[in-house]
């Protein structure tokens, strides 16, 4: 049995959470010595270890100011995980593998932050049995793995669910990854986004090179669609291969624009391997 | 392409249950195939539509051309018409001894037998005529055949030549027609039928050999010329023998019976070289004319053309074959 490699990644917020778990993220409860929120008279915050001596003297009419703080807090951090059939592709990489990786990676660094990890995965049901609640536990990340990189008899199935995962996260606001190859039509990718707008949404989208890029120049190829099970003849020349990948270039822009317009984050693309600097980057640079 | 129809037929029809195979191309699914997660972000293309396409239809096509050529299809105009030149001539020659007598008409110097001056006439004869086949049956007594019908004019001037030695024996006439006729048996009719008798005399026939040659004249549809070497104090066909001597003219009995075959017939009486030589120019000029005439065509076996169709059928399965992709990467 694989066990998955300890990768953490960091992650910050754009946002005050509302939190009463200590944790390391930025809230909007008063208390604790971290975050300066502010002066207040002393009988809104009778702390006389905060009492600020210059700041007395500066009201008029003199009055004891007080410094206030935010309380730093923790937050869940959930990982949607799209089950369908589509996620089963395996060429130059293993997308059920690489999904198992990055779950992993996210509850692992999660846990070393201190936050919660939960999970939700989706095909056209909920799934119950790969539910996790949010919890600190450790070795959450090992489990989630194993969980994953276990599951066996993959139907024909879409991913119609996904809008209604959203009854399974927490009603506060949460971190929420949302991992998919993205090959949802444009009702129900915008449904889903639309849905878990009051979360803070990171889109991680897994391609594979071999969909798009890696591809024969000459000869002619059947396809068979694993999630629809259709066939499609392709013709590949140099001409269609270009057509496939500016096809895919205007997939990639129209994910980048729905994903914009529901407030989420800018997705994070993982094409064949997954590099957990690059989403430390990605992380850090767009919040 | 409605004629084709009207002509053409089927061997075995209930071999064509079989051509509902050829709709199996257009059902069969589920060969090998690259798995792709999503066919919406593929882009659609009219040409791998329609490579699929022809793919099936010269599956279908490449079955049903088999099952055609294995069903016995033929193709045949029942009927077609065909011009033929030339004659197919039979030269019948007379060796009886009386051959070897003078002309009626003796030439002014020397003397020249009936036989020579048929063989010289003959001879200039079978040089000029180019497009004809020409075989030659001599009989005496008995008829022997000397040249089969053919183009070999060598074989023909060797056997005139051969008619040097002298004549021998009787004149049986209806032996050596008989036998003249057998070689236009089973042949293909492409040019008037002529037999050409050079005699001298005639034979009385009795009425069954009569009835024989008759139908062998009508179902060869060969024409008749008779080129009568008359003899010194021989009689003329045209002039009716005396009452009561009716069995001493042979000749006579022998001109109103040919007369009667229903057959185009013409003789010429020569009492001399020269006639015999105007009456070969007539001949020549006669059967010159083209022949019109329909026959039935054999059936043409279409089972190679199907064959041959269902074969570059498989050429292109094969060559679409070729290009398919075995390995999904990039070149």
């Amino acid at each position: 049995m694989s066990h998955f490699l300890s990768s953490e990644f960091y992650y910050r917020l754009g946002w005050r959470a509302r939190s009463v778990q200590p944790g390391s993220h930025a809230t909007r409860t008063s208390g604790g010595s971290a975050d300066f929120r502010g002066y207040v008279p002393f009988l809104e915050n009778p702390n006389p270890k905060r009492i600020d001596l210059r700041a007395s003297l500066r009201t008029f009419p003199k009055q004891l100011m007080v410094r206030a703080y935010h309380e730093r807090g923790a937050i869940a951090v959930y990982a949607v995980l799209d089950l369908s059939a589509s996620m089963r592709f395996s060429s130059n990489s293993n997308k059920t593998q690489l999904m198992a990786d990055i779950t992993a990676s996210i509850a692992w660094s999660a846990q070393r932050n201190g936050d919660a990890f939960g999970m939700v995965a989706c095909d056209d049901e909920v799934r119950n049995d790969l539910f996790e609640a949010p919890s600190y536990r450790r070795g959450i990340a090992d489990e989630v793995y194993q969980k994953l990189i276990s599951i066996s008899g993959w139907a024909q199935v879409g991913a119609s669910a996904f809008p209604r995962a959203i009854t399974q996260l927490r009603r506060k606001r949460s971190l929420v990854f949302l991992i998919s190859d993205y090959h949802l039509d444009d009702q129900l990718l915008k449904e889903t986004l639309t849905s878990l707008s009051p979360h803070d949404v990171v889109p991680v989208v897994l391609w594979d090179s071999a969909e798009y890029q890696d591809i024969p120049n000459w000869g002619w190829a059947r396809v068979r669609d694993i999630e629809t099970g259709r066939y499609q003849s392709l013709f590949l020349r140099p001409n269609l291969a270009r057509r496939i990948k500016s096809s895919y270039a205007t997939h990639r822009s129209k994910i980048v624009s729905a994903c914009l317009m529901a407030g989420a984050r800018m997705p994070f693309f993982i094409e064949d391997h997954f590099d957990v600097e690059a989403l430390t980057r990605h992380m850090l640079e767009a919040s | 392409m409605s004629d084709f129809f009207h002509h053409s037929g089927i061997e075995y029809p209930w071999l064509l249950l079989l051509l509902f195979m050829g709709l199996f191309p257009w059902l069969v699914r589920g060969h090998a195939a690259f798995p792709h997660p999503s066919m919406m972000s593929l882009p659609k293309d009219t040409l791998s539509v329609w490579v699929e396409r022809v793919w099936r239809l010269l599956g279908s096509l490449f079955t049903m051309f088999i099952v055609l050529a294995l069903s016995g299809i033929y193709w045949g105009e029942p009927v077609v018409e065909k011009v033929g030149h030339g004659a197919h001539i039979m030269m019948v020659l007379d060796r009886s001894a009386s051959m070897n007598d003078d002309f009626a008409d003796k030439p002014a110097q020397g003397s020249a037998s009936k036989m020579a001056a048929a063989r010289r006439v003959l001879q200039q004869f079978v040089d000029k005529s180019r497009e004809d086949l020409i075989g030659m049956v001599t009989f005496s007594t008995s008829p022997i055949l000397v040249a089969p019908l053919g183009g070999d004019r060598e074989a023909v001037k060797a056997a005139l030549k051969a008619t040097d030695a002298g004549g021998m024996g009787f004149t049986a006439i209806a032996r050596g027609l008989g036998l003249a006729l057998d070689y236009y048996e089973g042949k293909p009719m492409t040019g008037s039928r002529v037999v050409l008798l050079v005699s001298d005399g005639g034979a009385h026939l009795d009425s069954k050999t009569q009835d024989m040659l008759r139908t062998m004249f009508i179902r060869q549809g060969a024409s008749l010329y008779w080129i009568f070497l008359r003899s010194a104090n021989g009689a003329s066909l045209s002039a009716p023998p005396e009452e009561g001597r009716e069995d001493a003219y042979p000749e006579y009995h022998l001109h109103q019976f040919f007369g009667t075959l229903g057959v185009p017939y013409k003789a010429y009486e020569a009492e001399s070289p020269l006639a015999v030589e105007d009456a070969m120019a007539d001949i020549a000029r006669l059967k010159n004319q083209p022949v019109r005439y329909f026959e039935t065509a054999p059936r043409h076996n279409l089972a190679s053309v199907f064959y041959l169709l269902a074969l570059l059928c498989g050429c292109g399965l094969f060559a679409l074959h070729l290009t398919e992709v075995k390995q999904w990467r990039a070149a």
